[in-house]
């Protein structure tokens, strides 16, 4: 029985991804990887009869007309539209009578000149480094740059700031640098709209090797009120 | 559902101009999201009908409202209408769910015996998967809908996602390890049950 060697991974990456087409020996041989093949490949099994299942409910769906509450869509849309965005004359004419605008006014005054808090500027890492960009928004223009040696690959994990067991996404940097696309940022936002911020932690890594972690530390992004 | 080749940009600027309530824009949508009850009634047929036609309609109604209310969430990386289908599925679950529980509540007023079907209290076979990669999130999931779902290319999909396609399979390849681990969860939870 072949040992388990961290460079299985890349064997089963190749495998799974479709470049490699059987199994080689060492995966077959190591009794750590073998197990984890079977199970990888039973999702994948899943996966393909559920991707099945949808590609073939989205076809019938195309074809079918006149079923239950087609007839009250368009009313729907119109009705969802006027609750989750009124117009704002609507809106204006609604709330603002001279009451609410002296309530608001007299809160101004107690309060101080109103501004909206900027986000805390908690320092979460220990080396002290303050990255170029922390703003979610800023990181596709400016990228995310990790004091490191020339050459220096990172992994930056993302998690979520509720639950920081297990990182939701994570992205390989070289030369110290990730300049994510405006797609990227985009679908952070837009999958954790209910977050206000993530934790980054970056692990520094020998130029392409696997992630032993020599420098560790972690950041803060934030989305833009 | 889209008969025009799918485009990113053209569609998150769609649904930009429904949210910014553009009278041409939403005449458009209101055409396709008659998906919805499509969708649903086809779901609904597959399932074996738990829901009645009383119940399709108020679900439809619910769910158009769930997307409506996360529209300005829809991140463009795979049509439209992919997205709406995420999102009825996850809809018409909770519904049969819902419907099983207040089935089985009867039952047990009435002092019968629990036989209620299979198809109006049970779960599927893809359920898990889709709850799964629901928990997973992030561009991890979407590389694995974008290959399984959507039948696209490694560099298919590294176009979408913005990223070369070599990342784009590392992604996919993170991403399934992570999902098996939680589908055997669900699975081990299953028999435990």
């Amino acid at each position: 029985m072949a040992t388990h060697d961290p460079r299985h991974e890349q064997l089963m990456e190749a495998l799974l991804t479709g470049e490699h087409l059987r199994p080689a020996a060492e995966i077959a041989a190591c009794p750590i990887c073998s197990e984890l093949l079977r199970e990888l490949q039973a999702a994948t099994a899943s996966l393909e009869s559920a991707g099945a299942e949808q590609r073939s409910v989205l076809t019938q769906a195309s074809e079918l007309r006149g079923v239950a509450g087609e007839d009250r869509v368009a009313e729907l849309v119109r009705q969802g539209l006027a609750e989750i965005n009124p117009p704002r004359r609507g809106r204006w004419r609604w709330h603002c009578s001279w009451l609410v605008l002296a309530a608001a006014l007299l809160l101004a005054v107690l309060l101080g000149p109103w501004r909206r808090e900027p986000a805390p500027d908690r320092l979460l890492n220990s080396s002290g480094y303050r990255p170029t960009a922390r703003n979610v928004d800023d990181l596709a223009d400016r990228g995310f740059q990790w004091p490191g040696s020339p050459g220096e690959t990172f992994v930056l994990y993302l998690y979520d700031p509720t639950d920081n067991l297990e990182p939701w996404d994570s992205v390989e940097c070289s030369n110290n640098k990730w300049i994510p696309s405006a797609t990227y940022v985009q679908g952070m936002r837009a999958h954790r709209a209910d977050w206000n911020w993530v934790v980054g932690t970056v692990r520094a890594t020998a130029a392409g090797g696997l992630p032993t972690i020599e420098r560790s530390d972690t950041f803060e992004f934030w989305f833009s009120p | 559902m889209t008969p025009e080749p799918f485009d990113p940009k053209s569609e998150l600027a769609f649904v930009r101009a429904v949210l910014a309530r553009q009278e041409a824009a939403i005449a458009k949508f209101e055409q396709r999201i008659r998906c919805v009850p499509r969708m649903l009634s086809a779901l609904n047929g597959r399932r074996g009908r738990p829901l009645s036609e009383h119940d399709l309609a108020d679900l439809v109604q619910d769910t158009v409202l769930i997307v409506l209310r996360k529209l300005d969430q829809f991140a463009a990386w795979a049509p439209l209408e992919a997205w709406i289908y995420r999102l009825c599925l996850l809809e018409f679950l909770n519904a049969i769910r819902r419907r099983g529980r207040e089935r089985r509540r009867t039952i047990e007023r009435v002092d019968e015996p629990a036989t209620a079907p299979a198809a109006s209290a049970g779960g599927h076979e893809h359920d898990d998967v889709h709850q799964a990669l629901d928990r997973l999130g992030g561009v991890e999931a979407e590389a694995i809908r974008m290959k399984h779902f959507d039948a696209l290319t490694f560099e298919e999909i590294g176009n979408r996602l913005g990223m070369p396609g070599n990342t784009a399979k590392t992604r996919y390849y993170r991403g399934l390890a992570k999902l098996a681990k939680v589908l055997q969860t669900y699975q081990s939870r299953q028999e435990h049950a």
